[in-house]
């Protein structure tokens, strides 16, 4: 054995057994760097913005007041992503796509970013997850999606600040958990969150006993929980504010139009989500908005496989790659019609819609150039925008979708300089 | 940049000098390959890129990779022997010392309870059962899916929306099962059927249209006969002609349920598939009172030897031949007695978290012989039953079966004697006592004073093991607003005390018995501890109850079986959702989970040794499990898995769930299956895949290669080589299973023989994976670099006896539990 394994073998952690974990405390090495300490010390090398992604971008919440905006964002995220090779367009025609065009009477709206990419990636179906994190690695955290941190920001001003019915992880809170979705639950749900009363005796009661338990809150420790607990109690006050006020009365067709009635998250309700998400802005039911193709499904629109399986095989044989096409086609056509109807309603301009796919190739679950289109939002649209730099198209990108992320932000009034801990914008691009 | 910021950082860090020293070889010697910037590109080797360690300094959240350095640092692995950067001794002692002075943390930190331990807990507590009714299901939303584990980092679950559910779950489980009974969620017509005691069950047909059922309507529905073809009626060009013809259909239809309800259940009735057939009380779709209750009916089971003939006349003699019939070949027809979820509508719309499919009696039903059935059961919530012939044919399947070479297109169900279960007689249900009052002691009973409802709010602390500064929690009943009446004191303050920090946080202490035993009992029974555990815990501590006698009582617990199938997901990393399009509905309802976690049961009863995880000549198999893999299910029970005697093909590596668990879902992913043998029984690190893999090139070349040969193109790229070389072997060996595990491909004999050869002689190192996981499980944080040690020497003390599984779970009772 070599001198310095047997270094090893006799370091004093390892010539002992564990016997109880207080020894364990009494024996353990001094620690005589801390890190917290440390990094203050070091803010003035510049070196601080990298270390913990999230720190600095939601330490404006705490410390700024919240944001009044006239914004809306709508997030539209196919987990399976599109084909690149159907999504983008020859030159700057966007009618060559066999998708884009589909946006055609919207194409003075929107911007397509072509090869946009994450600053940085896992690739597989899981790399998927982190599509409005930008976060690489997701085990490790932490993380917080586009939507939640825009609402960490936002000012109540609608019923609800963020309504979810996209896929089931893609929406990260600031605890970096996964949120509740309503993406199964059916268009009738989804309209009763929206527009549904809310019974208001109930949440008296609730808050009653919630106020008389936080005085029993211990006064030292478990911060967590006692934070948590007081923004608990704060978003059932809020709630009661909300409930007490008036329900514009609307109406919408919730039924399911399906002659298949076998199969989950099947095709039809995506357009019906899109058009509660136009309503639910127009009476200010929700700011912020996640929505999402479905994923595992059976369809009645004449396809051999599911989606999940669809999105396997396209790659095998023409049929079935023309299959999945339809079936991308549908989901362009689903938001031109959104676009369509939120202009007849002179909300675009102030609704930033972001229509994006987790892959490149739903077969392959690449997860570089990934399809994203942005509209509305007043934003300056350019039609298309390459990433990659004509002069080096094997070297960096231009534009990121994190930089994306931080122009949407400040196009929501959300004063942020970096996203996941990467710098930058597209400002000058799209303002 | 990045390199300018990397040099920032870790000169910024040098103003610690400790660290600075520890780190500065490190950077000098690891960052050139891993995270270094050469000619304006990132050169990251192996996928391992030391820029964040390096920038953050030695974080809990970096443990995982601190730990790798520290291996390839100790076994001088790193940097290669043939690289230009060498690091000294003193170089290498001085890393793992810094390493070891920030992350050697042997002690159990407080942790809080998980989704799973939340629901379990007050099931048991407040009295309901979570099969048929669960008010915790939104809970499990907020499982964070990338947790490898679900106790690690449990911490980092507590935020409002995780308080807002346990809340919820609270509010509608007091709400039923202490304050107001199940009837306001689950209603019966008590007027009409308090004094029912005998009821007539009848079958109901849940899909009525030719459509969907095929040749489902041989229950004792008839069809409507509708006076007017339907179809003439849509061809109808006038409106009121139209309108008229639909009154003249309606009113038939009228008259046909009027027929139906006024008829008894008269005629004979053939169950000939499974599912779709709901059993109910006399006046359709209604809840049966709560009470215990009689089932008796006359039953045979007919035309089962065609299964045998068709398996016999079938030319390649497989029983995928046989469709859905195939559990029925060696088997007795079974019929099933099960809760049918919790009716809220005419319609037969569920209840809101209610279950549905709880299996209260199961029957064996005897060929070609009439004879009685009965059995005796309890509802405590009031729901629908449902009898199912559950190993009969699935609907869509009925005419699979190829008789002689036809194969079936064929429609008429007559034409063939087709397996079916006779019912001969009236089926009655009879209320043998009852009406069950209680869910718990906590239920809030006719009479209770207040001072009552005061006493029983103060046992709860006692009976959650909570500390004695809880004992004040339930005091809030007095502060809570005066408008409250003394039953809503009672439950608001039974909430907050089962959602006090007290309750929901678990803590390891060596001077607390009482936490002690609380924290162990989540640990591997996943619920609060009952007293004959804390009586066994303390004798464990005070030395009268040896450490092996200990694990067993723990092993022979039913909440170690929780534990179990939380362990084997977890650890096989099960997060697979078949997709239902690719795969029949028989086989996506099998109970892959159960098999293995039988399995590993079986393994710790009987203090088996670990090895046979991978490697042994036995299965544990339940009679649907059996028919999958093509066996004789006779014999077997259809819930609990038995020992079935298989020489070289027992143990994990040939159960479906492990191939269902490392696929994708849709298709068999080998080289995840292999990872997680190189991983786990070899004991070998493997590096994150590389980002440019193109798996489209890769299926595309399935016409024309095999997958060897594709798979060696593959491993020639230079980045792919280090990882392929151990993980290509064991790809070949098991990649004749498909995604859920049926033998679909031509085997690779010399491979399956190598790896059998190697798993024999892995003992040491399945024994090392098992130990870490276990350890895990049990002290609710990852291993760091301080159990290192406590592992190794487990090992040491187990290798003996061959690295037993419970002599390993004694083992790290001793060496974390004891005080």
């Amino acid at each position: 054995m070599s001198e310095g394994l047997k270094q090893f073998w006799t370091h004093p952690s390892l010539t002992r057994r564990v016997t109880n974990s207080g020894d364990q405390k009494s024996m353990k090495p001094e620690n005589n760097i801390n890190r917290r300490d440390m990094l203050q010390s070091l803010a003035g090398l510049g070196a601080l913005a990298a270390v913990n992604p999230l720190d600095s971008v939601m330490a404006a919440p705490s410390n700024a007041a919240p944001v009044k905006s006239s914004k809306n964002l709508v997030i539209v995220v196919n987990m399976l992503g599109y084909n690149e090779h159907t999504f983008n367009p020859q030159a700057d025609d966007l009618d060559t796509s066999p998708l884009l065009t589909k946006l055609k009477d919207h194409h003075g709206d929107l911007t397509v970013f072509k090869d946009i990419m994450q600053p940085e990636i896992v690739r597989g179906h899981n790399g998927g997850r982190g599509i409005l994190t930008c976060n690489k690695n997701q085990t490790n955290g932490p993380y917080i999606s586009l939507d939640q941190l825009a609402c960490e920001h936002l000012q109540q001003t609608t019923r609800h600040k963020s309504v979810h019915m996209g896929n089931k992880t893609i929406v990260w809170n600031k605890n970096s958990r996964a949120l509740p979705t309503l993406h199964e639950l059916g268009p009738q749900k989804i309209f009763d969150h929206l527009f549904g009363q809310t019974p208001t005796d109930a949440i008296e009661t609730k808050l009653k006993s919630i106020r008389t338990m936080r005085q029993s809150l211990p006064t030292k420790g478990h911060d967590a929980y006692v934070a948590s607990f007081e923004e608990h109690e704060q978003i059932l006050a809020t709630d009661l504010e909300w409930a007490k006020k008036p329900i514009p009365k609307v109406e919408f067709d919730t039924k399911l139009h399906l002659s298949d009635h076998h199969g989950r998250g099947v095709l039809d309700p995506f357009e019906q989500h899109l058009a509660l998400i136009r309503l639910g802005i127009k009476h200010r039911r929700g700011q912020v908005f996640v929505a999402s193709p479905p994923f595992v499904d059976k369809t009645d629109y004449g396809v051999g496989f599911g989606y999940h399986a669809l999105g396997h095989r396209a790659h095998l044989e023409k049929a079935i790659f023309n299959e999945m096409l339809k079936l991308e086609q549908h989901f362009f056509t689903c938001l031109s019609g959104f676009l369509t109807d939120l202009k007849n309603d002179q909300l675009l301009d102030d609704t930033i819609v972001l229509f994006i796919g987790a892959f490149s190739s739903p077969g392959g679950h690449s997860r570089e150039y990934l399809p994203t289109v942005l509209a509305g939002g007043g934003f300056d649209h350019q039609g298309l925008v390459e990433c990659k730099d004509p002069a080096k198209p094997a070297g960096q990108l231009r534009y990121t979708l994190s930089q994306l992320y931080v122009s949407i932000l400040h196009q929501m009034g959300i004063d942020v300089n970096e996203y996941s801990g990467h710098q930058g914008n597209v400002d000058k691009i799209l303002t | 940049m990045l390199k300018f910021m990397t040099f920032i950082c870790v000169l910024a860090l040098a103003s610690s000098t400790v660290f600075a020293e520890s780190m500065a070889a490190l950077r000098q010697s690891c960052v050139a390959c891993h995270g270094g910037i050469t000619d304006g590109k990132k050169t990251v080797k192996g996928s391992f890129d030391i820029t964040p360690l390096l920038k953050d300094g030695i974080q809990d959240r970096h443990t995982h990779d601190w730990v790798a350095v520290v291996e390839q640092l100790r076994e001088k692995e790193m940097p290669p022997s043939d690289s230009k950067y060498k690091l000294t001794d003193t170089e290498r002692k001085t890393g793992i010392d810094a390493v070891y002075a920030k992350l050697d943390r042997g002690e159990i930190q407080e942790r809080l309870l998980t989704p799973f331990e939340i629901a379990n807990t007050y099931s048991l507590v407040f009295g309901f059962d979570r099969e048929i009714y669960d008010p915790f299901q939104n809970l499990f939303f907020l499982e964070n899916v990338d947790s490898a584990y679900p106790t690690i980092n449990s911490s980092s679950l507590m935020s409002a929306a995780y308080l807002r559910e346990i809340e919820s779950g609270l509010d509608l489980a007091l709400d039923h099962a202490v304050a107001n009974g199940f009837e306001r969620v689950a209603p019966v017509d008590t007027k009409k059927y308090r004094d029912v005691n005998r009821f007539e069950l009848r079958f109901l047909m849940t899909r009525t249209t030719e459509q969907f059922t095929g040749l489902t309507y041989l229950a004792y529905l008839e069809k409507v006969k509708f006076p007017i073809d339907p179809e003439k009626i849509k061809d109808t060009a006038a409106n009121d002609e139209r309108n008229r013809l639909k009154a003249i259909n309606a009113k038939a239809i009228q008259e046909h349920m009027a027929r139906i309800k006024a008829t008894k259940n008269l005629d004979e009735v053939d169950l000939r598939m499974r599912g779709s057939l709901r059993l109910t009380a006399k006046p359709y779709r209604k809840n049966l009172p709560i009470g215990r209750y009689r089932l008796t009916f006359t039953a045979s089971a007919l035309n089962r030897d065609l299964v045998a003939k068709v398996a016999a006349a079938s030319k390649k003699g497989k029983t995928s031949d046989l469709g859905t019939f195939r559990e029925l070949l060696g088997a007795k027809a079974g019929l099933a007695i099960r809760h049918g979820g919790i009716n809220r509508s005419p319609r037969g719309g569920v209840a809101a978290h209610s279950v549905h499919g709880k299996v209260i009696h199961y029957f064996e039903i005897e060929d070609n012989a009439k004879k009685e059935y009965t059995c005796e059961f309890e509802l405590t919530i009031p729901t629908q039953v449902e009898m199912d012939f559950v190993n009969g044919p699935w609907s869509s399947r009925l005419n699979r079966l190829k008789f002689g070479g036809v194969s079936g297109k064929e429609i008429d169900p007559n034409k063939y004697g087709l397996p079916c279960i006779r019912i001969h007689s009236k089926i009655i249900l009879e209320r043998i006592g009852g009406p069950v009052t209680r869910n718990s002691d906590y239920q809030i009973a006719e009479g209770d004073t207040p001072d009552r409802l005061k006493e029983k709010l103060e046992r709860l602390p006692v009976e959650l093991s909570l500390d004695s500064d809880s004992a004040g929690l339930a005091s809030i009943r007095e502060r809570l607003d005066p408008s409250f009446t003394p039953e809503q004191r009672y439950t608001q303050a039974l909430k907050w005390i089962a959602m006090s920090p007290a309750q929901l946080y678990v803590r390891f202490d060596p001077q607390d018995s009482v936490a002690s035993a609380r924290f162990l009992s989540y640990a591997f029974l996943k619920r609060h501890p009952g007293n004959s555990f804390k009586a066994s815990y303390n004798k464990f501590r005070a030395g009268t109850l040896s450490a092996n006698d200990f694990a067993s009582q723990i092993v022979k617990d039913p909440g170690f079986n929780d534990f179990l199938d939380i362990f084997t997901r977890y650890w096989l990393e099960n997060r697979t959702v078949l997709d239902e399009t690719r795969f029949d509905v028989l086989d996506l309802n099998l109970p892959y989970g159960t098999e293995t976690q039988q399995y590993l049961k079986h393994m710790f009863t009987q203090n088996r040794p670990v090895l046979e995880l991978v490697n042994s000549d036995y299965r544990m198999l339940s009679a649907p499990m059996a028919s999958f893999y093509g066996m004789n299910a006779n014999g077997l029970d259809r819930r609990i898995p038995r020992l079935v005697k298989t020489p070289d093909k027992g143990g994990l590596l040939h159960q479906a769930n492990f191939f269902v668990a490392r696929s994708d879902g849709v298709d068999p992913r080998p080289f995840r299956r292999a990872a997680w043998i190189v991983e786990n029984a070899f004991g070998q690190r493997l590096s994150e895949p590389p980002g440019d893999i193109n798996a489209d090139q890769f299926t595309t070349s399935a016409r024309t290669m095999t997958f060897e040969e594709r798979v060696n193109v593959h491993s020639q790229n230079k980045a792919c080589i280090g990882c392929h070389k151990k993980l290509d072997p064991i790809a070949f060996a098991i990649n004749d299973y498909d995604t859920i595990g049926r033998i679909t491909g031509k085997p690779n004999v010399e491979a399956k023989q190598d790896l059998s050869q190697r798993l024999t002689t892995a003992q040491r190192t399945m024994a090392h994976s098992f130990t870490t996981q276990l350890i895990t499980f049990a002290t609710g944080r990852d291993t760091n670099i301080h159990d290192m040690n406590t592992i190794d020497a487990i090992i040491e003390d187990t290798a003996e006896d061959g690295f037993r599984a419970q002599d390993i779970l004694a083992e790290i009772l001793k060496a974390y539990f004891k005080s």
